[in-house]
């Protein structure tokens, strides 16, 4: 056993990183354990000119295949969607697109807006300087002036559109709609010893230059600095308490498979809207059978991942869409808001994608036989790499306690802990979303003057936004933690990741799951001497 | 070639197979596929599988479909045969396919061929073309979307 410290943190990712940093500015020993290893720039896919080949095995999004020793297995077949992460220093930020726009000021307000779900306990003004604070630390570029939004200061100017973006922009432009260059946690200018976006494209391979902002070359490096301790290949299996209730630490396994104790006077939990249910429903105890602080029955619960669809469209022009970063280029936010004459509520953003590299586009031309082998090949093939533009429809799903984590009664991981298995359908409110974004996007791409286009949804592995499963909320009978992440039923327990969040808007989750854990974080901060501890 | 995993006579057979499968082209300046042979080192333990079982049934829709070994084929018979393999085991050639392309598109020629400007190790990074900001001018004037929730 080690001594106790004053924090423990479990989980260095995204949200786990930014409490670290916040935190990292008192005097207090802090110690984050991270089952995943420190990532090497250098060995990234994107250095090796066989690149693409990565995603099909220790780079594919899905640890079920990956199955490397920092990943655990997650049972998602009852799922028409697949659970993607990467367990690592930087966690799925390192295979991250880096898009990063913020939640809407209605994200906050769905009951009282729209009569569904709950509203969340805190509002966009509460979380607007945290999301500015992030902005700063993250490096983010973009446009300001952007009406989807309050005003947002923005530091880094917007990453290249390209032609591809162009196009997009005029289509949206014979439209009418709404488009915006996107917010980008990719850096276009030097800053902090990270060299800027030169527009290579694999992101989602990890980003050899340091331009993309995955939080092992943003809150890590400081963090580290200012004297927290990472302990890498450090798997938890529980959290401990005392007989008052209080959390005291976690027992977790290290490199060599040793289980070890760690003592805490606060443990704050950052391991995604999956790995947090299946911590808290992993940890049962005489006070907590049912899991820690679970007293209300939601942990789990509620889960939501974005269903996502894809539009293609293929154009006669040369476009050059293989090159820039992946899924940063330009937003719609035109279906974002609630109008009930769509026939659901909420809405959903348009996010224009790259297209893929000459392997995809040629694999996935076989396999939808619009490129053959033989003599016709080439002219097939270059009909296709550089001329098309990809669509991703990121909906915003509602919460229903049918989808849900719970702990696998069979499948484990390799230290013994049973791994979560995940339980999913889309609602009939998501359904029709996602139709009508499918229509809408084909509408844009034909606007732009795509000569074919193709949509589906839902995409299988696309499982990425992870929230939901241990909601935030003012009522102890119907959320796991309060306003400030705090848990109802353990004093000095706090989480500070997606799984809190009360609905899930429209977007991708990073720039605001990072927000909260330094909203969350600060109040720890300020209101730390009265927090009752062991 | 690894030799060890292929006679003298099935390379040959697999230049054939893999020239045929996407043949080089004066017109896009692209080899054909069977320069992912020249590079053995590169070659994936799945493609030397795959291409072992290809080889064989392609050999055996030889002789029962046309009743000559492969070799003494001409190129309409070699390709017919292609065909038939294709039809007859879908699968197997599906993936054999896909394990060619895997390999080709990965070749430093032909990326260099195909354009896809700059190569790994990615000594230089890509010029993307700025935007005209105007090009916002409506977007922007058409004023704020969101909702106000105050």
């Amino acid at each position: 056993m080690t001594p106790e410290v004053d924090v423990l943190i479990i989980g260095a990712g995204a949200s786990g990183a930014a409490a670290a940093w916040n935190l990292s500015n008192l005097n207090l020993k802090i110690v984050c354990l991270e089952q995943g290893e420190h990532t090497n720039p250098a060995n990234y896919p994107s250095t090796k000119i066989g690149w693409e080949l990565f995603k099909n095995n220790e780079y594919h999004v899905s640890p079920n295949v990956r199955k490397l020793k920092s990943d655990y297995p997650i049972n998602d077949s009852s799922s028409p969607i697949s659970i993607a992460n990467y367990n690592a220093v930087g966690g799925s930020t390192i295979l991250y697109s880096g898009h990063f726009p913020r939640f809407h000021p209605s994200d906050f307000k769905v009951k009282s807006l729209d009569g569904v779900a709950d509203d969340w306990p805190l509002d966009y003004n509460e979380l607007e300087p945290f999301y500015d604070l992030n902005d700063k630390m993250t490096g983010v570029s973009g446009l300001s002036g952007d009406p989807a939004y309050p005003p947002i200061e923005i530091y880094q100017q917007a990453i290249p559109l390209g032609k591809l973006g162009e196009t997009m922009g005029n289509g949206f432009n014979k439209l009418g709609w709404h488009w915006w260059p996107s917010y980008s946690a990719i850096i276009t200018r030097e800053i902090q010893g990270r060299g800027k976006c030169i527009n290579l494209g694999p992101c989602n391979m990890g980003c050899p230059q340091g331009a993309k902002s995955s939080v092992d070359v943003t809150y890590w490096p400081i963090a580290l600095k200012n004297g927290v301790e990472l302990r890498t290949q450090s798997r938890v299996r529980e959290i401990t308490v005392n007989d008052k209730g209080l959390a005291t630490g976690a027992i977790y396994y290290n490199a060599k498979g040793e289980e070890c104790i760690q003592k805490a006077k606060i443990v704050i939990i950052a391991c995604n809207g999956v790995g947090t249910p299946r911590l808290l429903l992993n940890s049962k105890s005489k006070l907590f059978p049912n899991g820690l602080a679970n007293r209300s029955g939601l942990v789990g619960q509620n889960l939501m991942l974005h269903p996502l669809g894809y539009v293609e469209g293929t154009f006669d022009e040369m476009l050059d869409s293989n090159i820039g970063p992946h899924g940063c280029c330009i937003q719609s936010q035109e279906f974002y808001e609630t109008n009930a004459e769509r026939g659901f509520v909420r809405g959903y953003t348009m996010q224009i994608l790259r297209g893929p590299g000459p392997v995809e586009t040629a694999t996935s031309g076989l396999l939808r036989k619009e490129i053959q082998i033989g003599q016709q090949h080439h002219e097939q093939f270059d009909s296709k790499l550089g001329r098309t533009i990809g669509m991703g429809i990121i909906v915003e799903d509602l919460p229903e306690t049918h989808n849900n984590v719970t702990l696998d009664p069979e499948l484990t991981d390799t230290n013994g802990i049973p791994a979560p298995k995940v339980n999913y359908t889309l609602s009939d409110n998501s359904k029709k979303m996602l139709a009508h974004g499918l229509s809408k996007g084909v509408e844009v791409m034909e606007a732009a003057g795509a000569k074919k286009t193709l949509k589906f949804g839902p995409v299988k592995n696309t499982g990425w936004h992870l929230m939901g499963t241990a909601k935030m909320g003012n009522d102890p009978n119907n959320s796991v933690v309060n306003k400030w992440g705090n848990s109802h039923d353990v004093s000095n327990l706090f989480i500070v990741d997606s799984s809190i969040f009360v609905t899930s808007g429209g977007v991708n989750p990073a720039s605001t799951l990072q927000a909260l854990s330094l909203y969350i974080t600060n109040h720890i901060i300020k209101n730390r001497n009265n927090l009752v501890v062991p | 070639m690894k030799e060890e995993r292929f006679s003298s006579e099935q390379l040959q057979i697999l230049y054939d197979i893999l020239g045929l499968i996407i043949p080089s082209s004066d017109e896009y300046l692209k080899p054909s596929a069977s320069i992912i042979l020249e590079d053995s080192a590169s070659l994936a333990e799945e493609f030397i599988l795959l291409a072992n079982s290809a080889l064989h049934k392609i050999q055996e829709l030889s002789i029962l479909s046309l009743n000559n070994d492969w070799g003494k084929l001409e190129n309409e018979e070699k390709i017919g045969v292609i065909n038939l393999f294709q039809k007859k085991e879908n699968r197997l050639f599906t993936n054999f396919c896909l394990c060619i392309i895997n390999a080709y598109y990965t070749n430093a020629l032909v990326l260099k061929a195909i354009n896809t400007k700059s190569i790994p190790p990615f000594p230089e990074g890509n010029q993307l073309k700025e935007f005209d900001y105007l090009m916002l001018e409506n977007v922007f004037l058409k004023g704020e979307i969101y909702r106000k929730t105050e």
